[in-house]
């Protein structure tokens, strides 16, 4: 736990010394812009009267949240704030606000096809596309995608991959952007995102390679910072040590300054991790997670966080890792897999097993379900609290971007969403989402999931079903009617489904 | 401009011209005095004159005359007006076209014709000095289709990223044996400077460049001119480039007494040298100064997005945007940006094609989502073996699907040739301009009519044979 | 630690000849503080459940229903009491269910392939599940007789509710082979089944009227239609494998209207939705799954498939959800019912399409399905909503004994 706390002490100083590290005239030229917004009248966005779930701290009935242009400007109680005036009004009374979502390992929900070390996901993004908009849905306004991955939304098929692929010896890559939908501006958080290893239970060439990677990397940093402190002490005839671009991010890696992902799910996988860890004293972010229950206080000790998976990593039964009679060892799957590591201080975000967006094969294991993922973790034994954290500001500190994203506090990017039930319920749907302050998606322009009520008894609205054997459509006119209910029998549905709101 | 013009606009009552201004529809100017009315427009020393008789010609700039006549003289449209308004000279000879309706030839401003196989793409560097009509290949059967397809200019442009090239007009030929030649269809070279742009960080830094290149060369010249001007006391040595006042660099021969004078006076002032034209970049400068027409590939609203960024940035770029999907995107999504677009006061170029709704098969017609904008747009038949055959009955769809034909049909005349600055020979039935028309049996755009005669420049190219 | 691990098993062997002991008997136990979903009426707050001898004894408010001596107290106060949720189309509780070398297997069946307490089911006990019908795959056309079982239970007495459970019938979708051979694309199978069909019913009709004394030459006994006699005296439906609207319109021709058999759309997934006016006009019941939701590429929308059959008429009664276990984890059937309130249906139509609806399709629901006295003690406590993936199980009763405590075994699901 002591250690955790001593990363998140970390975070902060990490940012600063990241920015420092930028260079000096884009930033100038940034000053000079950010001047000339300030000449013009900031654009203020007021969300009131909703139940407002800022995650860092309790929730606040009837509350305010603020936005000033894109960053959150002031979070608090209606008595407690007033709104400027000129300010864009939403009313969110009888409904709830929460902080957009992070999915901290998704595919295809920025929209970036091929990002490489050479191509910036922000110069390739494409903000229509269709993957994004239904994540945008789901509440998810940042997300993180590692090298590799399926790419693309595939109506009427699967999509979504694995979204970290790597290689044994460490891949730079990746991105953590926003889901700003209908525009490129403020997409990137950080790109490249991390380095990216992959590591094999079955040892051999890989786990070889991996550690001989690390331990490049290590005496690397030795020797650099060496070179630093003699350049400190201002010593002559210095020459500065040379190492290929993956050692170098290794090395940053080590320094904690961006971090190092690994896919690991078994014991053996995780044992290695580890061993890798107390090696070379690597932070490390583990992708899946499936038996690091089993070694939850070996876990905790170390720098490690995890991207877990709840549920079974397969939906097959076959390949279900239900446990072994055969073996005495705890091993396999379990639900309470988050509940104990938190219990053992480890910290974790909740990611979901299918990595895209699928709109055709068994429903709730995408995207599309990610906060249903977390609350797989409250039966496990973890708070709802903390499983609402899982997808919001823990996620966003294991991703190094909890300056910017994560909650609803002062200063933060103005990411939020008006939902019209809590977060975590698993009927409520994202009525607006704001992205860097703009409206992003707003439910009732898309035609989604608009036909779906609050009260379920109410029926469908505007909704008739193509066919079959309808009219041919030649236009987009949206289709006005009614719900369809007309259900027989205990008159549950019998004329409820008229009901036109 | 001409009698017979005048005369025809000066029966329009004020309520007409305000209604066919507000279609979109201009009016031939009207600046000549009245003393030139009794003037014969016919030109005494020309070659022979042909007086065409037409139902109805549908001149696209100055609406519909019923009962028409065409005076053709050495290709050129002399006049055009209602038959009891026009002096035919006697010796002119008379074809008689009175049940049909005449148009002028459709203006294609981004064909592939004449060229083999290629396609639309924004992909890879080019030049901009590179010349389309270098790789233009006349194929009768090419001629043959663009002919019979109304298109009586074509403006052939290269494919590719960056600046990908200059594009030339070409039309089709008239029948013959013979292979055809270059110059039997090309009517002229780097008309239009053609770029493409695709998303990515390699192709908008290739983009940073170029535009820096031709601003800073622009500027240089500025200076340049204004130091020459003002004997160089004036100028801003800052605004010289440090590597271009290179004295050892400078080009001797180059080095005129006028220039020496000053660098005398003040050694500074006398590094200062005239800008070295880059060939391959001097197409976008040109572009820049509005002297040269300029068309940007940008495949779908995504691209455009990317592109945005250049386009605050250099206010003096702004080219007529081509948006049709490379392979990226199976719709055409211009619509998603119409407000951008229209800010940009640019003109559009678009397939001719009836789209769907993302993820959906509901259709929606993109062009009258730009045209109802106000946007200029210009439609381009596909680029696939049935684009041409097909590309009437497509137009004939638009209307179908709620644009109004004049808005359909200066889409494929006068804007297209417009966007290329050609419009004072093509692109509408008015005097002075090339006898390019087309002859159908009835409304162009109904589907029972037929297209039975193309002339271009006054010679038929297209003649529909009696079955 | 191992003194430990043996004194475990010790007492854990022990325990199971206890239980091997109780088995016949049964518990006595009262589910008292709850509010009770009964099935059979509205909620009872703070109801009382009592069960003796593997079944219900009596449902009945706090102040209606006095718990007698000797019964075992389960308080579920603030927890919800559920009738065990019944799936309708499970192909993990068995083993090696596919005999894809014919396309109509009509002698097959399921029965000698349940697996007693397998790692599927203990945790399958755990989502709330206390019975399914195992049914074959639908790599072939007629997959055979499935078998409607307990998730709980050592012994086949115990665990089989009902065999003959259904007929499986594959309609498109899987079992069209395409590889020349005979019924191997969607026209053959439905020349297949419709032959097989109406021979089994021959065979019927003839023994029928053996049996009636309407002829005294006694047919000869075929094995390979013996089952198909129960189908056409209507004691066991059809549960057909049918999506996509003209496929169920197939099926519901073939087996309902020609026919004459009871059939249940099973999965019904796609846009076979479409045909839910004809369907609710027959009366026949409707099971919605894997898929819950359909992407309409002619609207652009996201359609609820369970929720499209209930609000197009196929009402309360006969509207159900499925899991195709391992398509979804059988654990998982609730999660089902969450999509399916998710994407529009009502949260009360998605309880009763779990419980009694699906014990009524599979024509059982004199035994399961509800909580009314007399019918067996399949009951789940959770701890809230079921639909809502926070809550679970804390304790499960299957046939009257407690298959699953999470104090006691720790939290499976």
């Amino acid at each position: 736990m002591r250690h955790a706390f001593a990363i998140l002490l970390l975070i902060p100083a990490l940012a600063l010394a990241q920015k420092g590290a930028e260079d000096k005239k884009p930033k100038k030229a940034e000053d000079a812009a950010a001047k000339k917004e300030d000449a013009k009248p900031p654009k203020w966005t007021a969300i009131v009267g909703g139940k407002v779930w800022p995650v860092s701290r309790p929730p606040i009935e009837d509350g305010i949240v603020l936005l000033k242009n894109d960053k959150i400007f002031a979070v608090g109680p209606r008595r407690e704030l007033s709104v400027p005036k000129g300010a864009d009004v939403i009313d969110a009374s009888g409904r709830h606000v929460a902080p957009g979502f992070v999915a901290s390992a998704a595919s295809g929900a920025l929209g970036a096809r091929g990002t490489s070390s050479r191509e910036k996901a922000k110069d390739k993004v494409d903000p229509f596309s269709d993957v994004m908009l239904f994540c945008l849905a789901a509440g998810i306004t940042t997300a993180h995608e590692g090298p590799g991955g399926r790419r693309g939304f595939f109506p009427g098929r699967g999509g979504g991959g694995s979204a970290f692929s790597g290689t044994p010896t460490g891949m730079v890559g990746g991105v953590i952007g926003k889901l700003t939908y209908g525009t490129i501006k403020g997409f990137e958080l950080r790109d490249p995102a991390g380095v990216y290893m992959t590591n094999t239970a079955r040892g051999g060439a890989a786990s070889t390679q991996t550690d001989a990677a690390l331990k490049k990397a290590y005496e690397y940093r030795k020797k650099r910072n060496a070179w630093y402190r003699d350049l400190a002490a201002k010593k002559k005839d210095l020459k500065e040590p040379k190492a290929d671009a993956t050692t170098k991010a290794l090395a940053r890696c080590l320094d904690r300054e961006i971090p190092l992902f690994m896919s690991a799910s078994s014991q053996k996988q995780i044992k290695d991790v580890l061993e890798l860890v107390d090696r070379y004293d690597a932070p490390m972010i583990v992708h899946d997670g499936l038996e690091a229950w089993t070694m939850a206080r070996e876990i905790g000790q170390r720098p490690v966080k995890l991207l877990l998976t709840h549920r079974g990593k397969n939906s097959r039964a076959g390949t279900r890792p239900y446990r072994d009679p055969h073996r005495t060892q705890p091993h396999g799957w379990t639900i309470r897999n988050g509940a104990l590591l938190s219990q053992a201080g480890v910290r974790w975000a909740t990611i979901t097993v299918g990595k895209g967006v699928n709109t055709s094969l068994f429903p709730g294991r995408d995207l599309m379900g990610l906060t249903m993922e977390a609350c797989f973790s409250v039966r496990g034994g973890v708070t709802s609290t903390e499983a609402l954290r899982s997808v919001t500001l823990s996620a966003a500190e294991i991703l190094h971007v909890d300056d910017r994203v994560g909650s609803l506090d002062a200063g933060k990017d103005a990411d939020v969403l008006v939902m019209d039930r809590e977060p975590l319920d698993y009927r409520s749907f994202v009525d607006l989402a704001f992205v860097n302050g703009r409206l992003a998606y707003d439910r009732a322009k898309v035609d989604l999931w608009n036909h779906i009520q609050t009260d379920r008894s109410k029926g469908l609205k505007k909704w008739k079903p193509w066919g079959p054997w309808p009219e041919l459509r030649a236009t987009d006119t949206p289709e006005v009617g009614n719900g369809n209910g007309n259900g027989n029998g205990n008159g549950n549905g019998n004329g409820n489904g008229n009901g036109n709101n | 401009m001409t009698p017979t013009a005048m005369a025809f606009v000066s029966r329009l009552a004020l309520l007409a011209l305000l209604a066919l201004q507000l279609c979109g529809l201009g009016l031939p100017a009207q600046e000549k005095p009245k003393a030139d009315e009794k003037k014969s427009p016919i030109d005494k020393d020309g070659g022979p004159v042909t007086a065409i008789n037409v139902g109805r010609a549908v001149t696209v700039s100055g609406g519909t005359i019923k009962d028409a006549v065409i005076l053709i003289q050495d290709g050129k449209i002399k006049a055009i007006g209602k038959a009891s308004e026009i002096d035919v000279p006697p010796t002119a000879k008379i074809v008689d076209r009175t049940s049909q309706v005449a148009l002028p030839g459709f203006v294609n401003p981004a064909s592939l014709s004449y060229t083999a196989g290629r396609r639309f793409t924004a992909q890879g560097r080019g030049a901009g000095n590179k010349k389309v009509s270098d790789g233009v290949r006349p194929k009768r059967s090419q001629s043959k289709a663009l002919a019979k397809a109304g298109i009586t200019t074509a403006c052939v442009i290269p494919s590719g990223g960056g600046l990908a090239g200059l594009g030339c007009l070409v039309r089709p030929a008239a029948d013959g044996e013979d292979p055809l030649e270059l110059s039997d269809v090309l009517r002229e070279d780097k008309v239009v400077l053609t770029m493409g742009f695709e998303t990515g960080t390699a192709s908008k830094k290739t983009w940073t460049e170029s535009l820096d290149k031709a601003r800073k060369y622009l500027t240089d010249l500025a200076a340049y001119e204004k130091a020459k001007k003002g004997g160089g006391k004036k100028s801003d040595p800052k605004k010289a480039d440090p590597k271009k006042a290179d004295p050892k660099k400078a080009d001797p021969k180059k080095a005129d007494p006028k220039k020496a004078d000053p660098k005398k006076a003040d050694p500074k002032k006398a590094e200062l040298k005239e800008p070295k034209k880059d060939p391959k970049l001097m197409p976008l400068v040109d572009v820049l100064e509005g002297r040269q027409a300029g068309m940007l590939l940008v495949p779908s609203a995504m691209h455009f997005l990317h592109f945005e960024a250049f386009f605050e940035k250099e206010k003096s770029f702004r080219p007529a945007l081509l948006m049709a999907p490379s392979g990226l995107r199976s719709y055409l999504d211009a619509w998603r940006v119409v407000d951008q677009i229209k800010a940009l006061e640019v003109p559009v170029i678009m397939p001719v094609r009836i789209d769907r709704k993302p993820r959906t098969t509901v259709r929606r017609v993109p062009q009258r989502i730009l045209l109802e904008k106000g946007i200029p747009v210009a439609l381009v038949p596909q680029v696939s073996p049935a684009g041409l055959v097909e590309f009437r009955f497509r137009l004939l769809e638009l209307v179908r699907h709620g644009v109004a034909e004049g808005r359909v049909l200066r889409a494929v005349t006068l804007t297209p040739a417009e966007i290329l600055g050609i419009q004072d020979r093509c692109g509408s039935l008015e005097p002075g301009k090339d006898a390019d028309i087309l002859f159908f049996s009835g409304d162009p755009l109904a589907p029972t009519s037929d297209l039975l005669e193309v002339l271009v420049a006054g010679d038929a190219v297209y003649t529909k044979e009696e079955s | 630690m191992r003194g430990v691990r043996i004194l475990i098993a010790v007492i854990f062997l022990v325990g199971l000849v206890v239980a091997q002991a109780k088995r016949d008997a049964g518990g006595r136990f009262a589910i008292t503080g709850g509010t009770v979903f009964t099935m059979a009426g509205p909620p009872i707050t703070s109801g009382v459940v009592l069960v003796k001898d593997k079944k219900i004894e009596k449902v009945g408010a706090a102040d209606q229903v006095a718990v007698p001596e000797g019964y075992t107290v389960i308080d579920a106060k603030g927890h919800w009491v559920v009738p065990g949720f019944v799936e309708l189309h499970n192909h993990t509780l068995g083993t090696d269910l596919h005999d894809n070398v014919f396309q109509v297997n009509p002698e097959l069946r399921v029965l000698d392939n349940v697996q007693m307490e397998g790692p599927a089911s203990r945790i399958a006990v755990a989502g709330g599940v206390t019975s399914a019908l195992i049914i074959p795959g639908s790599g072939s056309n007629m997959g055979g007789f499935g078998v409607i079982v307990k998730t709980a239970g050592r012994h086949p007495k115990d665990v089989v509710v009902k065999f003959p459970g259904a007929l499986k019938i594959a309609q498109a979708g899987n079992p069209e082979q395409y590889d020349g051979d005979l019924g191997h694309t969607v026209m053959g199978m439905n020349w297949m089944i419709r032959n097989v069909l109406s021979e089994g019913k021959a065979y019927h009709e003839a023994w029928n009227a053996f049996e009636k004394g309407k002829t005294k030459i006694e047919p000869d006994r075929d094995p390979r239609y013996e089952y198909m006699r129960g189908l056409f005296r209507g004691e066991y439906p059809c549960a057909v494998h049918t999506q996509q609207v003209q496929v169920v319109q197939s099926s519901m021709r073939i087996l309902h209207d020609e026919l004459g058999l009871k059939m249940v759309v099973d999965h019904g997934t796609f846009d076979g939705y479409l045909n839910a006016p004809e369907i609710a006009k027959r009366s026949i019941p409707v099971a919605n799954g894997p898929r819950q939701f359909w992407y309409d590429r002619r609207q652009g929308r996201m359609i609820g498939l369970t929720a499209a059959w209930y609000w197009l008429g196929v009402g309360d009664d006969r509207i159900g959800i499925n899991t195709d276990s391992p398509g979804v984890p059988q654990e998982e059937l609730f999660y089902q019912g969450t999509w399916s309130i998710r994407m529009g249906l009502p949260e009360s139509v998605a309880l009763r399409a779990l419980t009694i609806n699906a014990a009524r399709m599979l024509m059982v629901a004199d035994r399961l399905g509800s909580l009314e006295p007399g019918k067996d003690a399949d009951i789940a406590i959770w701890t809230g909503d079921p639909f809502d993936p926070r809550s679970r199980t804390q304790v499960v009763l299957v046939s009257g004994k407690v298959a699953y405590d999470a104090d006691r075994d720790g939290i499976r699901f």
